[in-house]
Formats: C-alpha cells, sequence, structure tokens
C-alpha cells in the first residue's frame, strides 16, 4: 500500500484541521462553487 | 474486545492504466495498490474481523488500513467524528477571511456574466471602517485571508493596496499570520502590478481562458467588445517569470456552446503556462432565480447531465496533454465552501456583508460595516446561512460522498427555503470515482514533470 496522499493522523486531525481549515485553501482559490445554482 | 469495521466512504477502484486506487473519504488517505496486496485488501475489506494477519506484510497492511481509516474499531461513529471536524472548523473565531470586492465595476463584460457593476470603488470612509473592524477582531486571530475578488479587483488596485497596508500593519503588531488570494480577468496585470503582489501577500492567482482565442475573444471581451485572449496570455507570462512561488490556476467556464472547441487550447497555451499552471473547468452556470435578481433558470437536470459528462471529458483531454488539473475536493473537508463558516464574510464596495459571491445583494446582506469600524449585523439572516446541518438530513447521513460534499451549496439552501430534505450537491459516487481517477493521473503527471525538470537540471 503506497500512499499517494497522506491520510489525516488518526488522534491528531482535529489538530490538523484547526491548523489547516483557516485558510482559504479549503477549497483553494474558488474551486468548487458556481455549478449548482438552479432551483 | 471491540471486533473491526470497514468505513463506510471508502472507495476502491481501478485506474485507467489498471492500477488499483483506495481512498477514504473522511482521512482522505489515497493508496496505490500493487498487484500482491491488491486481493489482500478487498479481503481486509470485506470482512475485517476475520483476516488472517499470519505475515509481517499482512500485519503491516493492516497498520496501513487502519492509520487511513480504511477499517476501525467496531464501535467508531464515522459521522459523529466528521460532525466534529466540522462544527470545529465552521464556527472557529480564531480566523478570518474576507472576500472583498474592492469595486463591482469591470473592463470586460463577458457574456454569462451574473454581477451587476453597478456599484463603483470602495470609499475611503468604507475602507478606513473595515480596517477598524479587522484591527478589533485582531486581538483574538491567528490567520487571516483576503481573497480578491469584484467586478474585477484590479481596477480598484488602489483600494486593495491601502486595505492590505492597514490590515498587515495590525497583523504584523498582533503576530497573525496573512495570506492573500485573487481572482482576476488578467487584463491589467502588468508587470508594476505583479511586483506589487508580493507586498501585498498575494500567494495564488486564478485567471480564466475560456478557450482557444476565438471561443475566449466571443465570451471574455471588453466593453468596447475587443477580444482579450493575447494581452491575459502576456500578462500570465509576465507573472510566471516574476513570480516563481504563485500559485497559478486557470479557470475556464464551459457550455453547450464550447465544450467541443476547448481542447483546441490544449495545444496552443504555452508551454510555460501548461508547466507553471494548473487547469481546471467549470460550466457557466445559470443566473441566480429571480428574487435575487437573475433571469429564468436552466433546468437542473439538464445542467448537472452536462456537468456529469463534459466536464470529466475535458480533465481527461488536458492531462493527455500535460496539463496539471486543479482538484480541491479530495483534501480534509470542514464544510462545502467558505459561506458555511462563521468567519467568512463577502465584503461589497458599500462595506455590506454577505455570505456568498453568488447570492449576494445589498438587500440580502448579513451586516454592513460603518465608517466607524463597527460591524451590524442582521443576526436572523446571518443564522438563516450558517443553519445547514447535513448531519441532521436523512439524505445526507445516508450519502458515501457526505464527507466531500458536506450538505452541498448553503446558497441553494438558502433559495429552497422549506425543501432542506433535498440533496443540493453537484456530485454522485460515479463523478467521485471518475474523478478520483483524474486526481490520480495526476500525480502521475506531477511525478513526470518532477522528473523531466531533475534531468533537465542535470543535464546543464
Amino acid at each position: 500500500m503506497d500512499f499517494l496522499m497522506n491520510p489525516l493522523e488518526v488522534g491528531n486531525e482535529l489538530i490538523r484541521i484547526e491548523q489547516t481549515s483557516s485558510r482559504a485553501q479549503l477549497n483553494g482559490v474558488c474551486g468548487i462553487c458556481c455549478v449548482t445554482l438552479t432551483q | 474486545m471491540t471486533g473491526l469495521k470497514s468505513s463506510k466512504y471508502n472507495f476502491l477502484l481501478d485506474a485507467d492504466d489498471g492500477t488499483h486506487l483506495l481512498y477514504n473519504a473522511i482521512s482522505c488517505g489515497f493508496a496505490k495498490l500493487d498487484n500482491a496486496s491488491y486481493p489482500e485488501v478487498q479481503k481486509l475489506l470485506a470482512d475485517p474481523n476475520n483476516y488472517q494477519v499470519d505475515t509481517p506484510e499482512k500485519v503491516k497492511l493492516l497498520e496501513s488500513a487502519k492509520q487511513a481509516r480504511y477499517i476501525m474499531d467496531e464501535d467508531m461513529n464515522e459521522l459523529e467524528i466528521l460532525k466534529l471536524r466540522s462544527n470545529v472548523a465552521r464556527f472557529r473565531t480564531d480566523s478570518l477571511h474576507l472576500t472583498i470586492m474592492p469595486t463591482l465595476q469591470c473592463n470586460f463584460r463577458c457574456s454569462y456574466c451574473y454581477e451587476n457593476p453597478n456599484q463603483g470603488k470602495m470609499s475611503k470612509e468604507i475602507q478606513r471602517g473595515l480596517v477598524l473592524w479587522v484591527k478589533e477582531k485582531m486581538k483574538t486571530l491567528k490567520s487571516m485571508d483576503i481573497s480578491w475578488f469584484g467586478g474585477e479587483p484590479l481596477l480598484a488596485f488602489d483600494v486593495m493596496k491601502r486595505l492590505t497596508y492597514g490590515i498587515k500593519k495590525y497583523c504584523q503588531k498582533e503576530k497573525v499570520d496573512f495570506s492573500a488570494t485573487i481572482t482576476t480577468n488578467g487584463y491589467l496585470m502588468g508587470e508594476k502590478v505583479i511586483t506589487e503582489f508580493k507586498n501585498l501577500g498575494i500567494t495564488s492567482v486564478q485567471v480564466s481562458i475560456d478557450g482557444p482565442p476565438d471561443i475566449h475573444d466571443k465570451r471574455r471581451i471588453l466593453r468596447s467588445g475587443k477580444g482579450t485572449y493575447d494581452r491575459i496570455i502576456d500578462n500570465l507570462l509576465v507573472l510566471i517569470t516574476l513570480m516563481k512561488d504563485v500559485e497559478i490556476v486557470i479557470r475556464v467556464n464551459c457550455d453547450n456552446l464550447s465544450f467541443n472547441n476547448i481542447p483546441e487550447m490544449f495545444d496552443i497555451l504555452p508551454d510555460q503556462i501548461r508547466e507553471r499552471s494548473q487547469i481546471y473547468f467549470r460550466q457557466v452556470f445559470p443566473p441566480p432565480p429571480p428574487e435575487w435578481g437573475g433571469k429564468q433558470l436552466e433546468s437542473r437536470q439538464a445542467a448537472e447531465e452536462n456537468v456529469k459528462i463534459c466536464l470529466p471529458e475535458l480533465f481527461t483531454k488536458a492531462q493527455k496533454h500535460r496539463f496539471v488539473v486543479y482538484l480541491p475536493y479530495f483534501v480534509p473537508r470542514v464544510a462545502y465552501c467558505e459561506a458555511d463558516t462563521y468567519s467568512h464574510y463577502v465584503v461589497d464596495p458599500q462595506g455590506n456583508l454577505h455570505k456568498c459571491t453568488v447570492g449576494f445583494s445589498p438587500e440580502k446582506r448579513v451586516g454592513y460595516i460603518t465608517p466607524k469600524g463597527e460591524a451590524v449585523m442582521n443576526v436572523s439572516d446571518l443564522a438563516r446561512w450558517l443553519s445547514k446541518d447535513p448531519f441532521s438530513m436523512e439524505v445526507c447521513r445516508e450519502c458515501k460522498i457526505l464527507p466531500l460534499c458536506l450538505g452541498g451549496c448553503d446558497f441553494s439552501h438558502f433559495c429552497a427555503r422549506g425543501e432542506s430534505k433535498k440533496c443540493h450537491s453537484v456530485v454522485d459516487p460515479m463523478w467521485l470515482e471518475e474523478n478520483l481517477k483524474i486526481l490520480y493521473r495526476n500525480f502521475c503527471l506531477k511525478n513526470g514533470k518532477e522528473q523531466l525538470q531533475r534531468n533537465n537540471r542535470s543535464s546543464v
């Protein structure tokens, strides 16, 4: 099993989430939006 | 003793070249499996409690599978963990992310634009109020991020500079990390502006190129109607030369009329852009619903069918031309987008605070900044934006892609009003698997490019 993307560390995941989630990298630059606006 | 179980959020699939891949949507561990370990992994995931661990290789396999949460203790509740993670991040107050529109005016008149360019530049009074508001919040912050958006933000470059220098001064004083990104049409991004980007803390630049010149120049036009392709390309080449570390993202907006012609751009774009940037494709979306001032919408079904069929094809074709594609979905996620988080606001030129860059109008604001630096909030509307709770919705609790989707678009929820039981995701498990294959090819491409760069260096 060769990890291309390392998993979040079990046990330390909340720390990692706190460290990273504040950044716009949550979604990169305007990455995910703008395809769903149909109701 | 507690037994073991497999995660609900595992995706085991084969890439187009036959490579076996395993991804977990909660841990985001993405593994390549060789032919020897693949049948073992299948056995382990199918029945972890009866898996015979009788060799050192199998011990290692079991450890890796636990590490990536492909398997876990039977009493572990993945939904609760995901909910905790999401809530911790969504409602934190030690970070502030502002998407600032220094102007809504634009030098372009793109054929599909949904914005109203009536609001001009942010006044000096509002700029001062905004800096004072951020200054007050600074004492509790660890990080501060600005995403410049518009309109075309570079039309108000003086506002960008004044706000940045005002805010950065307090960040330095309080030891708060600062960074910024910009979404620009690229037309005004000349050498002087790029040189200033470094001082503005800009780490990422997104520019739209909507296809080869004959397509792009019909859609992304100046107010005069003139095309913009050549100048954007020239400016991107300057950016690449002057900013070695900046992330460059090329966004390609497409629709039914342009899907077939877009691949022509892969042969035309200069190699420097291919080497330095990431590319992604988005279908041009219907305008906001009538109550937000938009026109009649396309049917949701038609829009979704296009996304599912045409976009993966474009991603695949881009990779065949050695473009690394931009896939922001597969990292550990805590929310669908910034609008889900308490500490993110969109600031328009009048100082109004909103949650979304698409669903915004002065009448629908969640608050506003006064020239004295106070934020007057409409708590009721803010609460409505943040009320989405996918963990209480049956359709989400049952869904295998919940860790990546986290309930879908807030704006759709907001517009749907009472229909909160409906799925607002754009992705489904099949779409996800197609995109995991694309993600895998990205890794192959990156490795290939790094190898090429090493070879070039050693041959110099």
